[in-house]
């Protein structure tokens, strides 16, 4: 018989997992049995009888069926699968080779971080198979459809198989996430180097590029959420990117001879600037910054992974530029003479606007005239930063002149009569500089 | 204590507490036990850990384990025993790993022994522990030794009766009734010292 609940029992039944915790736990349940499915059980052999008809049974010979059943044994076993693994969206077996064939090598990944890295294969080659059919012009909407779907269904396992890595090693959960947000960069940049390709049916791989940007979305918000509850380990990341550094250098020598001269260099440059960072982030954690540091290498790992699948990867490599997937980082010589080069050339197109003829009448004489005076004031501001080697300052600064100067000569144009030199572009990151050409065509 | 393997399995399933229906497939019965007690072995773990987070990791480790079990071609007639079975021995695993020292010395240490009648109070355990502060009496319960801390937990947080938490811990009843009573006198000690 059941004796009436104690006061401690009644309040012990407050203390409950929260919904979510509930639903995130189960999550995580489902998801080890998954992976650890049952074993399947072995049924008896029925003896083999053909029927026809509802009164005639023909009893089969076993010595005639056993050949038969052994070339079609091999059939479905052996030519099957390798005929799927050709197939492309739309055609037969292109279900084969998505729904078996890798749905059998991802069985065979054992380990979580082995089938995050088999769910980036498959998203890599879902995205080619996108860029080819519409480069060939067969990407049809039903074609595309299928893709997404499929894409979608890779990158939410990847995110599962990183979650269920979170559970049990938060460090390589971190190199997982890392590694796949990189693949993802890599694929988006190829994706919208193939949107803005015209092809010639007008097809589009908009859905596929959406998916893919959504994806490294969800992982980067679940990874943040988790790195709030455990912070990483500097030693673990630092010793992962040694090992991957490695091993790019490695690669870098094996491929030398295939890439041209322009890429190695530009390849050179990228090594020295992961090797400039990890300086960098090895003083942020001497100084007691750890999380800033290991902010700096999951940056610094995610370019060395991008770098190796440009170096790895004949598509990749002529689809993108090696700017494109992991842009220059200027040293601070490099960002103090883009400063004063842009500098240089702002104060030549304000000495021009300065000396055009000011028109009466115009509505815009008294904005130019304000903006006239604002410049020589925004130059000084950049020189006092440049001279404290506020380098970011100064690269904002030199931004914000440049927007200017840009109205003005806009409104000089209405006015009456256009400057004739541009200044060079700066952008007030340290990511990317590009010098506009200069015209001084008159 | 013993790990949970066949034996321990046969011994619950002929047990009733809380028996699910044979039918359904295997995911099918895990997931619906899983619906039924992941609340009550959360409860159980936060109780006599003290740490929420590491009571929900080792209610996971419980239902994975259990899991193991299963796919290895095991049935499980009765998965609450089974379960509580399992975070028992996680829960003393983890205390282990904290003291680093074995749980027959703790127990030793913490004055356990199997007792006798003769050392009962007076009146029902349900009537001393409804003297106390619930809240109180629960965050207290952490604090108690080990041995006692099991005892309490299953019987005044889970609803287990001392037959139940017998099987469990595999003791005599008689020793359960021991911890219950001298729990309860450190429990009552501890309240009115706090």
């Amino acid at each position: 018989m059941k004796t009436k609940k104690t006061k401690i029992e009644i309040y012990a039944e407050t203390i409950r997992l929260s919904a979510g915790e509930k639903r995130d736990l189960k999550a995580r349940i489902v998801s080890y049995m998954d992976y650890h499915p049952m074993m399947s059980t072995m049924k008896p052999v029925q003896p083999v009888v053909a029927s026809f008809e509802s009164f005639v049974q023909v009893r089969l010979n076993a010595w005639f069926l056993r050949p038969i059943a052994g070339i079609v044994a091999v059939v479905l076993i052996v030519g099957l699968p390798l005929a799927a693994e050709s197939a492309q969206p739309g055609d037969v077996l292109y279900m084969m080779k998505v729904r078996v064939n890798e749905e059998v090598q991802a069985r065979l990944a054992l380990s979580p971080y082995e089938k995050v890295a088999w769910d980036v294969t498959r998203v890599e080659r879902r995205v080619a198979e996108a860029r080819l059919l519409a480069k060939e012009g067969k990407l049809t909407t039903e074609a595309e459809t299928q893709l997404a779907v499929t894409l979608k269904e890779h990158t939410d396992s990847a995110a599962e198989n990183i979650a269920l890595l979170r559970t049990t090693d938060a460090d390589g959960a971190a190199v997982a996430q890392v590694t796949f947000e990189s693949a993802l960069d890599v694929q988006t940049a190829m994706l919208e180097t193939s949107t803005s390709t015209t092809y010639a049916t007008g097809t589009s791989i908009a859905d596929i590029a959406a998916v893919v940007k959504v994806a490294k979305e969800d992982v980067g918000n679940a990874a943040d959420a988790a790195l709030a509850d455990s912070p990483l380990s500097y030693e673990r990341m630092n010793a992962q990117i040694e090992s991957q550094t490695t091993r790019a250098r490695e690669l870098l020598t094996a491929v030398s001879e295939i890439v041209s001269t322009k890429e190695k260099g530009e390849i050179d440059r990228r090594f020295e600037d992961i090797d400039r960072a990890i300086v960098s982030a090895r003083g942020q954690k001497d100084e007691g910054q750890e999380s800033e540091a290991i902010d700096s290498l999951k940056k610094i790992l995610s370019d060395i992974q991008k770098l190796v699948t440009f170096m790895t990867d004949i598509d990749v490599r002529s689809t993108v530029t090696v700017e494109a997937l992991v842009p220059k980082k200027l040293t601070a010589d490099e960002r103090l003479a883009n400063i004063n080069q842009s500098l240089e050339a702002l104060k030549r197109t304000h000495n021009e606007l300065s000396q055009l003829p000011v028109q009466a009448q115009s509505a815009f004489t008294q904005k130019i005239a304000v903006g006239m005076e604002l410049l020589p004031k925004m130059f000084a501001t950049i020189e006092e930063q440049r001279e404290r080697n506020n380098l970011d300052g100064a690269e904002v600064g030199i931004h914000d002149a440049l927007a200017l100067a840009e109205d003005i000569k806009k409104l000089s144009i209405l006015d009456g009569e256009a400057p004739t030199t541009t200044p060079p572009v700066i952008t007030p990151s340290t990511t990317s500089t590009t010098t506009a050409t200069t015209s001084t065509a008159q | 204590m013993k790990g949970f393997g066949s034996s321990d399995v046969s011994y619950y399933n002929g047990f009733h507490m809380g028996d699910l229906p044979q039918k359904g497939s295997h995911e099918e019965r895990f997931l619906k036990a899983f619906d039924e007690y992941a609340d009550a072995l959360y409860r159980h773990a936060s109780v006599r850990m003290r740490d929420r987070e590491r009571a929900v990791e080792l209610v996971q480790d419980a239902f994975t384990k259990a899991w193991s079990y299963v796919r290895d071609g095991n049935e499980i007639d009765s998965y609450r025993p089974f379960l509580y079975k399992i975070l028992g021995n996680l829960i003393i695993d983890e205390y282990r790993k904290k003291r680093e020292e074995s749980l027959d010395a703790l127990l030793e240490k913490d004055g356990v022994s199997e007792g006798s009648f003769a050392d009962l109070q007076t009146g029902s355990l349900e009537e001393s522990m409804d003297a106390l502060d619930a809240q109180r009496a629960v965050e207290l319960i952490s604090q108690l030794p080990v041995g006692f801390r099991e005892v309490l937990t299953l019987r005044f947080v889970d609803g287990l009766g001392p037959k139940e938490i017998a099987v469990l811990i595999e003791e005599t009843e008689n020793v359960v009734s021991v911890r219950l009573h001298r729990g309860i006198k450190l429990l009552k000690d501890a309240v009115e010292n706090n």
